[in-house]
């Protein structure tokens, strides 16, 4: 376990009246790579200032390897500190050379010139940062993009122990945010402490060792990514309606908003999705968005469409793996069916492992069902002997509503919800085998 | 950090500032021959009038690019100059006070203490949670050189018998000089030598407000150090010169298309491109307008130019 390089007591800041920051307590350790995260108005740009020294604080005591960070002569700061500003407009026209030797200057004695040495730490600088071309190009000609990569490769050539990052990417696209995290990432590893902003909480759970979550100017938690990133902490503190699933590639969480608001969602009506093998996944998701109480099942438990229904918290009911439908499932399905408002059914394989999802619509309204089939070329393929196949054709006979996407189903459950007698049996269902 | 080339621009720039206060002393009212110089009275205009006068032209011009190009980087903004921050006003304000009192013993010492104050009073005025906007600034600057102006006028009216003299040296003129007033200029190397040894400092703040920390820089202690020697050096100008507008807002400008924003290049160039501005000016006030006060001709090429960048600056 390393020691702390910044031990942060009581700290109160803000501006005038008004306390942006009330009194956080945070230490962070030696060589680690910490995201802070937050919404806007936590109070996340105010610390990394205070941090920076940009913004005096009110009240409260910052240790910067154990030696009080107001008592520290600014050249000395700058040989420990670098930062990294959210916006830098710089209103001439200096080389991007110039600009990245601008990092050497607490290293540089006053009245001297800058070394050879120097010199070759802004090179190393310059190609680690992929700018190399720029180097003589004027900073106001470059795009938002390159000039927050010339800020980098600044820091990077100030080489100080602690680096401070405000949302050093935010003017960035997508490949550029990953390459540049990379070259952050692989430049400071267990070398340098890292102090970063970002606004992305998905890039920030890769990338970072440690999240820290301010809200309303405090520390609300801090710990791993893992830890962190919790479906009820980002409920309280983003006010949203997360989804908390797991980069299968990286293995750290990646969230989903699955809904920007919690709204209430009582007056909506309630729907009973029978689906499999990733067939009902979307629309899991835009149900949910749309508002309705969504129930799914029953599913197996290594279906694609359980992991998703998981992952924002829906019931379902479920059978282990390759279990058939046992007759306790059976009963809570159509316990289910019974209270739901819609019973959607979308096109999937049948075989004799769900063909109790099936059996048990005969006893159904058939009013309250729609098919979902978005594309008719793709078919339900059957895999019970025909047995199926006689079935559907029989609920179609009794007036099943047939949709053949999202929006279509939306339409029908409006309109049954209002008159309840519609009926749509003239699209063609094909079964086939 | 000089580079070569840049080096041998700042020669060829000294060179030229040179040579054209020596071929400017040909000009004038009396067309004399400086190669064959007949008689005392001709030697006496060349080496009495004509010479200092060119010197000093040179040496305020330079002074007032210096101030204006520290200034445009303490502001981060390259619409500041000391005229039209109320800088030279403040100079004024202190020179028609003793000059009202008949005390011209004191001119340089209360130009240089007025100059300061009102730079200082302006920073304050203009400044939010200590951020300085750029129309709050120019605005102020503004506000508190109408102000002064009013001061200086009701100096006037109270000052009887010097009000002549205070007039004149309003309007920004140099028919006064003689050689008396050259060590008093020269004097102003002393804070430009300052400004060029912080050059390193001033680049970092023209770059950026919020990391000049991390970058081993103490803005409060530079800002005020650099402020001052800016306001020192347009307060001597002053007391020779009177307020001689624009000189400080263009000679930046038109410098750095040439070098570059990189102030251990740039202040040294600014001076030169100064000097030489201002002393194509005056020369052309006293050979073809009749003397016409030298900030009148400044003000008819750098209002323009002035509102040429305020449209550029909004256009943006």
């Amino acid at each position: 376990m390393n020691a702390d390089i910044l031990a942060i007591s009581d700290l109160i800041a803000g501006y005038g009246e008004k306390k942006v920051i009330d009194r956080i307590c945070l230490n962070i350790r030696e060589k680690s790579f910490v995201g802070i995260i937050g919404p806007n108005g936590s109070g996340k740009s105010t610390f990394i200032q205070v941090l920076a020294r940009y913004l005096n604080p009110e009240s409260g005591i910052i240790l910067l390897n154990k030696e009080n960070l107001d008592k520290l002569a600014f050249r000395d700061f700058g040989k420990q500190v670098g930062f990294v500003p959210q916006e830098n407009e710089i209103p001439f026209a200096y080389t991007v050379y110039d600009i990245i030797m601008m990092g050497r200057n607490p290293h540089i004695p006053r009245f001297r010139q800058p070394s050879v040495k120097d010199h070759e730490i802004v090179k190393q600088a310059l190609k680690l940062t992929g700018t190399e071309h720029l180097a003589d190009r004027a900073i106001t000609t470059l795009s938002g993009g390159e000039r927050q990569r010339v800020l980098i490769a600044r820091v990077i050539a100030q080489d100080t122990d602690m680096l401070l990052l405000d949302e050093p990417f935010a003017h960035m696209d997508l490949h550029h945010q990953h390459e540049l995290f990379r070259i952050m990432r692989d430049s400071t590893r267990g070398k340098k402490t890292v102090i970063g902003i970002f606004h992305d909480i998905n890039l920030a759970a890769t990338y970072c060792d440690e999240l820290v979550v301010l809200y309303n100017g405090r520390v609300y938690a801090s710990g791993t990514p893992k830890e962190i990133l919790q479906r009820s902490l980002l409920e309280k503190i983003f006010n949203i309606n997360p989804v908390v699933g797991n980069n299968p590639i990286t293995g750290t969480p990646y969230i989903y908003v699955a809904n920007p608001d919690i709204r209430d969602i009582s007056d909506k009506k309630s729907i009973h999705l029978i689906s499999g093998g990733g067939s009902g996944s979307p629309l899991i998701s835009r149900f949910i968005s749309m508002g309705y109480h969504v129930s799914c099942g029953v599913l197996s438990e290594n279906d694609t469409d359980y992991m998703v229904a998981e992952m924002h918290g829906l019931h379902v009911i479920t059978e282990p793996p390759f279990a058939g439908i046992s007759r306790s499932s059976e009963e809570l399905l159509i316990k289910q069916l019974n209270t739901a408002d819609f019973i959607i059914v979308t096109g999937m394989p049948i075989g004799m492992g769900n063909y109790t999802n099936i059996r048990v619509l005969i006893g159904i309204p058939p009013e309250k069902i729609i098919f979902y089939i978005p594309d008719p070329d793709i078919q339900m393929p059957d895999y019970t002997g025909g047995e199926a196949k006689r079935l559907l054709s029989e609920l179609i006979k009794q007036g099943v509503a047939i949709a053949g996407d999202i929006n279509e189903i939306e339409e029908i459950i409006n309109i049954k919800s209002g008159t309840c007698n519609q009926q749509n049996s003239d699209s063609d269902l094909q079964i086939c085998r | 950090m000089i580079k070569k080339y840049k080096l041998i621009y700042l020669l060829i720039l000294f060179f030229a500032v040179c040579l054209c206060t020596i071929f400017s002393i040909a000009l004038g009212p009396v067309p004399i021959s400086i190669f064959n110089l007949t008689g005392d009275t001709q030697s006496l205009i060349i080496f009495n009038i004509r010479l200092p006068r060119a010197i000093a032209a040179a040496l305020c011009g330079a002074g007032l690019a210096g101030a204006g190009t520290a200034m445009q980087a303490l502001f981060r903004n390259d619409l500041a100059d000391p005229y039209i921050l109320g800088t030279s006003a403040g100079g004024a304000v202190g020179v028609s006070l003793v000059m009202a009192l008949g005390l011209f013993m004191l001119i340089p010492l209360a130009a240089f203490i007025g100059a300061i104050t009102s730079v200082f009073l302006v920073c304050l005025l203009a400044s939010r949670n200590g951020r300085i906007n750029t129309s709050v600034l120019l605005l102020t600057g503004i506000a508190v050189s109408t102000f002064l102006s009013a001061v200086v006028s009701v100096f006037m009216v109270f000052s009887g018998q010097n009000m002549h003299q205070i007039m004149f040296w309003l309007m920004g003129g140099l028919w006064n000089v003689s050689w008396d007033d050259i060590p008093l200029l020269l004097l102003f190397f002393i804070p430009v030598a300052l400004l060029f040894l912080f050059s390193r400092d001033l680049n970092i703040i023209t770059c950026g407000e919020s990391e000049i920390r991390t970058l081993g820089i103490n803005p409060n202690h530079v800002k005020l150090l650099l402020l001052a020697a800016s306001a020192g050096i347009t307060g001597i100008v002053v007391s020779v010169a009177g307020s001689i507008g624009f000189i400080g807002l263009v000679a930046p400008h038109l410098t750095r298309i040439i070098t570059g924003p990189d102030h251990s290049v740039l202040i040294p160039a600014s001076l030169c491109i100064g000097g030489l501005l201002l002393l194509f000016a005056d020369t052309i006030s006293r050979t073809y307008l009749s003397d016409l006060p030298v900030g009148v001709v400044t003000a008819f090429f750098g209002a323009p130019f002035f509102l040429l960048l305020i449209r550029r600056k909004i256009a943006i």
